[in-house]
């Protein structure tokens, strides 16, 4: 043994020899020394074969077989871990040389490197660790990089929102303006060609009534009574159109059920109203506004949907009046130019929602109807 | 009376540092696991016996190796004379996955004919991970190469995925 081992320190100027083994040209050892400092002696053991003991040689058999047959090479694996049972873990490099002394082929010797590699083992673990917490940064910051994104989309998204709101807001009193004076000019249109129209023919029946015999005279009266009473159901009808007094004088629920009663004799169109809550009083500007978007949704339906039902609810909620008005009519594209009465009609509908710090959806396609959602806040009355 | 045979096998594990190689070589033959991450240097040889067949017992003698090692020089040893590998990738990091090319290229050249196994370990990890199936499936297409979605941690699939890299060579 100890031949061994100074001819390997001179001869190959190796120092921290701790286990060798000596080979013929058939991988018999022949002599060795310290092996169970390399293998779990319950792995291996005085029987064992060459591959017990150093299993790290597994596979390369080949090669230790060419260098023993050629005198010639080496072969060397570096840091191997042993872990015995109740020792320190400790490293070795694995050397196979050929060998022409003690009647062996083959050295095999494990070189003690311990110190050196478990400085390195200490150096590679903080630079790993250091690694892994720039890849955890790098994912944090690619994670804030796309929230950061994410946000100026949802930023811009609502400065346009705002953008577009603060237009529509510009735009409200001139639109409030044309609907005034569309309001305005179907009142003046009523006046002339109703109110007016049937003025002129009173009064021409009256100027004729002086000139004629009391017979035809009395005739012509007649005539202007019912004339009279004409234009008594004209002014009343234009006058519940304006702003029915039911509403100011019995509320919400009284002036739509007359509403609706109305509606259907004159169009025909059933209406399938359902309601909670509602007998009751609001304040002037919910029921109007109430009141208005329903009759809004109903002359459009009588006058574009083509339907002979439609449905109304009015629900009230804990803090606000809820409307759907539904018809299963011609309904109509929403991104199409609609006729300018319905124009006009919808935009009135909003700005009055708009008025009150409410919403209004109106869902619509082409041959699918119209739907109406409406949500009213209310100021409970003190 | 029949005799039983045990061939010896050398199988390495090859990925980056901190996929979890320790850990699955811990799990398969020790049954065991450890939180703290310690990182290898050099090569850790464990051994473990399956009994392929009533006739057939394989000895897997499990390199495990330092991820991030460049196989030159005295270290392409390390991969010499391997009859299969386990291609290891950690499911919360992106960049274990496109790496396992390289290794596999590296052993192929080493030990040509070597077998492989996928292993995309960490599966416990659900929140944070970020390898997608797909992604893993191409790999394991692109290598012929049979797929486990492990966890060392909560033994999923270790047991798995080394018989089957045992049953390849076998």
């Amino acid at each position: 043994m100890d031949r061994v081992l100074e001819w390997i320190t001179t001869r190959l100027a190796r120092q921290q020899i701790f286990a060798y083994a000596l080979l013929d040209d058939e991988l018999q050892v022949v002599e060795a020394y310290g092996l169970e400092n390399v293998v779990d002696p319950v792995q291996g053991g005085e029987n064992s074969s060459l591959w017990e003991y150093f299993p790290a040689l597994i596979g390369l058999e080949d090669r230790l077989y060419e260098i023993a047959a050629s005198s010639e090479g080496a072969l060397e694996i570096p840091q191997i871990i042993s872990r015995l049972p109740d020792s320190a873990p400790m490293y070795y490099n694995l050397r196979v040389e050929a060998i022409h002394e003690f009647g062996a082929r083959l050295l095999i010797f494990a070189l003690d490197t311990t110190e050196q590699s478990s400085l390195e083992q200490q150096l590679v673990q903080q630079r790993n660790e250091l690694r892994l917490n720039i890849e955890a940064r790098q994912r944090a910051e690619a994670a804030l990089r796309q929230a950061k994104d994410e946000l100026e989309i949802r930023v811009r998204e609502r400065t346009l929102e705002i953008e577009d709101a603060n237009l529509q807001l510009q735009a409200l009193p001139r639109r409030l303006v044309d609907v005034q004076e569309n309001e305005r000019r179907e009142i003046a249109r009523e006046l002339h060609d109703e109110i007016g129209q049937a003025l002129t023919g009173l009064n021409l029946l009256l100027k004729m009534s002086t000139r004629l015999p009391a017979e035809a005279a009395r005739y012509n009266m007649e005539e202007a009574r019912g004339l009279v009473n004409e234009l008594m159901n004209k002014v009343r009808q234009l006058s519940l159109d304006l702003r029915p007094a039911m509403l100011d004088d019995l509320g919400l629920l009284p002036a739509l059920l007359w509403h609706f009663d109305r509606f259907t004799a004159q169009t025909q169109i059933a209406v399938q109203f359902k309601h909670a809550g509602i007998d009751r009083r609001f304040s002037s500007e919910v029921e109007i506004t109430a009141y208005r978007i329903i009759q809004e949704a109903l002359t459009n339906a009588a006058r574009y949907a083509d339907v002979r039902e439609m449905s109304v609810r009015v629900i009230l909620n804990a803090n606000a009046l809820g409307i759907q008005i539904d018809d299963r009519g011609k309904g109509f594209s929403p991104e199409a130019v609609h006729p300018p009465g319905l124009s006009v009609g919808l935009a009135s509908m909003r700005e009055r929602v708009a008025s009150l710090n409410g919403s209004i959806f109106l869902d619509a396609a082409l041959g699918e109807g119209v739907h109406i959602h409406a949500h009213l806040p209310i100021r409970e009355q003190t | 009376m029949t005799m039983t045979r045990t061939v010896q096998k050398k199988f390495c594990l090859l990925g980056d540092f901190a996929v979890g190689k320790t850990s699955l070589v811990r799990r398969f033959v020790y049954q065991r696991f450890e939180e703290k991450y310690l990182s290898t240097i050099g090569v850790n040889i464990s051994r473990k016996e399956l009994q392929l067949n009533p006739h057939e017992r394989l000895q897997m003698v499990i390199w495990d190796l330092a991820g991030g090692e460049a196989f030159t020089g005295p270290q392409a040893n390390y991969i010499k004379g391997a009859s299969g590998a386990m291609l290891v990738c950690d499911l919360t990091r992106a960049i274990t996955l496109s790496t396992l090319r390289l290794y596999a290229a590296d052993l192929q050249a080493a030990s040509p004919g070597a077998a492989f196994v996928i292993v995309a370990n960490k599966s416990d990890l659900v929140a944070q991970r970020v390898l997608t199936e797909v992604q893993l499936a191409e790999l394991a297409e692109e290598f012929q190469a049979p797929l486990f979605l492990t966890s060392a941690k909560n033994d999923e699939n270790v047991e798995a995925a080394f018989a089957m890299l045992a049953s390849k060579i076998a």
